[in-house]
């Protein structure tokens, strides 16, 4: 048998590399034209497969097809021998997160007949071990008994060499499972925009796939963008804001360009706060009003996140009521406020967004984040205004174009006559408005560990229950969950960096001792927001 | 000899008379005093409805008796003036659109939006007023204003972009605000509102004078349980942010179970694997 492996291989790579017939369909989910016919199928041990939620395989039409989002499974610790076992487990996890008796109104359920679950098989090492892919492990987690653990960067890189095998492969959330029984794990999830890559990676055992809940819950994680609902122990009463006093922490780092040099005291200018950054950015489900929206746009109400609690907080941060999937039993502050495999009315708007429908909003949680009004000091002949855009980094609906104002009064000079007949100069004050689009750029913060290592732990409990696992450092990945802090201390610390919901604009204010006023919308491909209230600068020296 | 009423009113004449002839003058070349919107913005500057027309004291005095050639030289005069003063004016324009900015039509500023007047509760304006709190920073010198409109407005949500405002606001009169709110601000302990605001509480540091006020609040009745507890995490979080602990003064005067509730917060911040307190 293992000398015939090699033969199944290279038929399996001219089949694969042999481009997609036309779909010569017996029914509407049997796609004959690729690998994955059930014929080939049965006869060469399975690379990987694609299987529609709604039953049925999918081709290579369907991959190519956008209206199709495509959740990839990959296996990890499964030896060549296991292969048939992880093909069993995709296959149940398949029939359990589409199944409404299990997994009721869940995502996976009322959008099955658009979701496609695409596998690939790697043979690997047990877990836990140097020859394990994608360096898998289940390592102690630092809030709750173990976690799993791996490389996200090398999945990424998996991924990108299994497109090279299925070109149309574009992940919508990629789950991995490890090949494990072992109980008290937690599994976890990196949202997307938290990482800055078009989809997160989802970790869970062979255990988890007993029930529906955590691969359809993870996988909203990574693939809806969504944060827990529930509120982590001990935090039930304590606020996110509260950490906003390690704000002055993070450091700028060079997505900025030139502006960090530029001012110095930027907290003291501008209004960035961690809470922010963690829980209104871009991840929709939480955030860190009750209201978040903050403008007003016609024909979109302002929308209410009636219960507080969510993101680790049990105050400051606040969720939509209804019970749903993302929701937990930890604290219940009134009817709708639990656990259901089901959605709140904005989960859903955003699941419905996510797999085709419009925006359903305006991005409408805006705020003039500074220069703070009232700043005394002087500017140079370009003032820089911040903009604070809570959907900045949304994953579906990511503001496409800033549209700034800047209003004066300039003083119109014009000659004035006293008793018709003494000329002398006089002036008309004139409003005058000037606008420009910007474009969104990528702005992230560094939180330098060490520069907090005071607050490390409860920094790394954050971090981690955000997503952030896995941080990039001198080339290679420092995990950030696996160990405790003071381990990784022994070593070295980690910075880890946020991609942020703020957004700078440089504005040519050259008038002296002019006080300019600004104000901002967004447009999001779909509906324009209104603006924001008009703040204002002055312009000394 | 006059009698002193005629000495007053002859004196009167003297000064009177050059008074009004300098306070005539003064109106006729007015002063360019420093334009509504120009004013510094210690406090946030306000915007007010520009004049039609404003007077300047630029160019020199001129006269009642100017002869042709005189006044031809006086609005020459004023004309290059204007000219100067319009060209100048006109770089502001010049530097926008050089950075790609288009001139556009746009309302100015409403005064008593941006001065967040609360007044205009009353005058059904709430909405244009929670808009401008909620989607701008306020300055030091409006904390009295969002306090009172925190105390007074209608709508929770109103109420609670009020609290959220003042505490984006750095700064010690901000802070009290916030500190007056809490403590004798007449809020219901369940007004989303009052439950937003001990979070946003943050002395400077440990050995601030307003550190030692708020660890005294651990013991006061006037709290919920929950807001002390909000309290005393912040006092933990500052101090391990800094590395400092409050000042032995503090500590005393607490009760044993407020400085318990403090070393409490401190090892929920620090433990890797929390219990709940």
């Amino acid at each position: 048998m293992r000398s015939l492996r090699p033969l199944f291989a290279i038929a399996a790579a001219v089949a694969l590399a042999a481009p997609a017939r036309a779909a010569t369909s017996i029914t509407s989910t049997f796609d004959t034209g690729t690998i994955n016919s059930p014929v080939v199928y049965a006869a060469l041990p399975t690379i990987w497969k694609c299987v529609k939620a709604s039953g049925g395989f999918c081709g290579a039409n369907e991959l190519a097809n956008g209206w199709y989002k495509q959740v990839v499974i990959l296996p990890a610790g499964f030896a060549e021998a296991d292969r048939a076992a992880f093909w069993s487990e995709f296959d149940k996890m398949v029939v359990t997160a589409g199944d409404a008796a299990k997994a009721g109104s869940s995502w996976t359920v009322t959008k099955k007949s658009q979701i496609l679950y695409v596998g690939h098989f790697s043979p690997s090492g047990p877990l836990n071990t140097a020859s394990a892919i994608f360096g898998a492990k289940v390592a102690p987690h630092p809030v709750r008994g173990y976690a799993l653990s791996l490389s996200q960067n090398a999945v990424y890189a998996k991924v990108d060499q299994i497109r090279a095998d299925i070109p149309n492969l574009r992940p919508f959330g990629v789950g991995v499972l490890f090949n494990t029984f072992q109980d008290e794990v937690t599994a976890n999830a990196a949202p997307p925009s938290f990482v800055n890559r078009a989809f997160g990676i989802a970790k869970w055992t062979r255990l988890d796939l007993a029930r529906a809940y955590v691969p359809v819950h993870e996988l909203a994680h990574c693939a809806l963008n969504f944060l827990d609902e529930y509120v982590e122990a001990g935090f039930q009463d304590l606020s996110i804001r509260q950490i906003d006093i390690a704000t002055p922490l993070l450091l700028w780092n060079g997505t900025w360009g030139g502006f960090v040099n530029a001012i110095a005291d930027l907290l003291g200018v501008y209004d960035y706060n961690v809470s922010e950054m963690l829980a209104n950015n871009g991840n929709d489900n939480i955030t860190t009003s009750a209201w978040p929206t903050t403008v007003y746009t016609p024909g979109f109400p302002s929308q209410n996140y009636v219960y507080e609690g969510g993101m680790f907080f049990g105050r400051g941060t606040f969720h939509q009521q209804g019970d749903n999937l993302m929701d937990g039993g930890s604290v219940n502050r009134g009817p709708g406020d639990g656990f259901a495999y089901a959605h709140s009315s904005y989960q859903q708007q955003v699941i419905n967004n996510a797999f085709g429908a419009v925006a359903p909003r305006p991005n409408d949680r805006l705020r003039n984040a500074g220069p703070k009004n009232g700043w005394p000091l002087a500017f140079g002949a370009t003032t820089r205004v911040m903009l604070f855009d809570g959907d900045k980094n949304h994953h579906f609906h990511p503001t496409q174009s800033y549209t700034v104002q800047v209003g004066w009064y300039e003083r119109y000079w014009k000659t004035c006559w006293k008793w018709g007949f003494i000329p002398y100069p006089c002036y008309d004050d004139v409003w005058t408005t000037a606008q420009r689009g910007v474009a969104p750029a990528y702005r992230a913060l560094d939180l330098k560990v060490s520069a907090a290592w005071s607050l490390a732990k409860l920094a790394q409990k954050v971090v981690c229950a955000v997503g952030i696992n896995e941080v990039s450092s001198g080339g290679g990945t420092v995990r950030l969950c696996d160990q405790n802090i003071e381990t990784m201390g022994a070593n070295f610390l980690p910075t880890v960096s946020i991609p942020v919901p703020y957004q700078d604009v440089s504005v040519p204010a050259s008038q002296w001792f002019t006080t300019y006023w600004w104000r901002f919308k967004t447009a999001n491909g779909r509906a324009d927001s209104g603006f924001t209230g008009w703040s204002s600068f002055y312009r000394s020296l | 000899m006059p009698s002193t009423r005629a000495r007053f009113a002859k004196a009167l004449r003297w000064v009177a008379g050059p008074a009004a002839l300098l306070g005539l003058l003064a109106w006729v070349s007015g002063g360019p005093g420093p334009a509504k919107a120009t004013s510094r913005p210690d406090v946030a500057a306000t915007p007010e409805a520009a004049p039609s027309f404003a007077a300047s004291a630029l160019g020199s005095v001129p006269k009642a008796d100017l002869s042709p050639a005189a006044r031809l030289a006086a609005l020459a005069d004023t004309r290059r003036i204007v000219e100067e003063r319009n060209r100048e004016a006109a770089k502001d324009r010049a530097a926008f659109a050089a950075d790609g900015w288009q001139m556009v039509r746009a309302e100015a500023p409403d005064a008593r939006v941006v001065s967040l007047d609360p007044a205009l509760l009353g005058e059904g304006r709430e909405t244009d007023l929670r808009v401008q709190i909620a989607s701008t920073v306020g300055s030091p010198a409006q904390a009295g204003k969002l306090a009172d409109i925190a105390r007074r407005a209608r709508e929770e949500e109103t109420r609670v972009a009020a609290v959220e405002a003042l505490g984006r606001i750095a700064g010690a009169e901000a802070q009290r605000s916030l500190y007056d709110l809490l403590v004798e601000g007449g809020l219901d302990a369940e007004d989303p509102a009052r439950r937003a605001i001990a979070p946003l509480l943050r002395p400077t540091d440990l050995d601030d004078p307003y550190a030692a006020r708020l660890a005294a609040q651990l013991d006061s009745d006037k709290l919920t349980a929950v807001e002390r507890k909000q309290i005393a995490f912040t006092l933990a979080l500052v101090g391990l942010r800094d590395g400092m602990e409050l000042p032995p003064a503090t500590l005393a005067s607490l009760s044993p179970r407020a400085r318990e509730l403090v070393a409490a917060m401190t090892a929920l911040a620090t433990q890797s694997n929390p219990a709940s307190p």
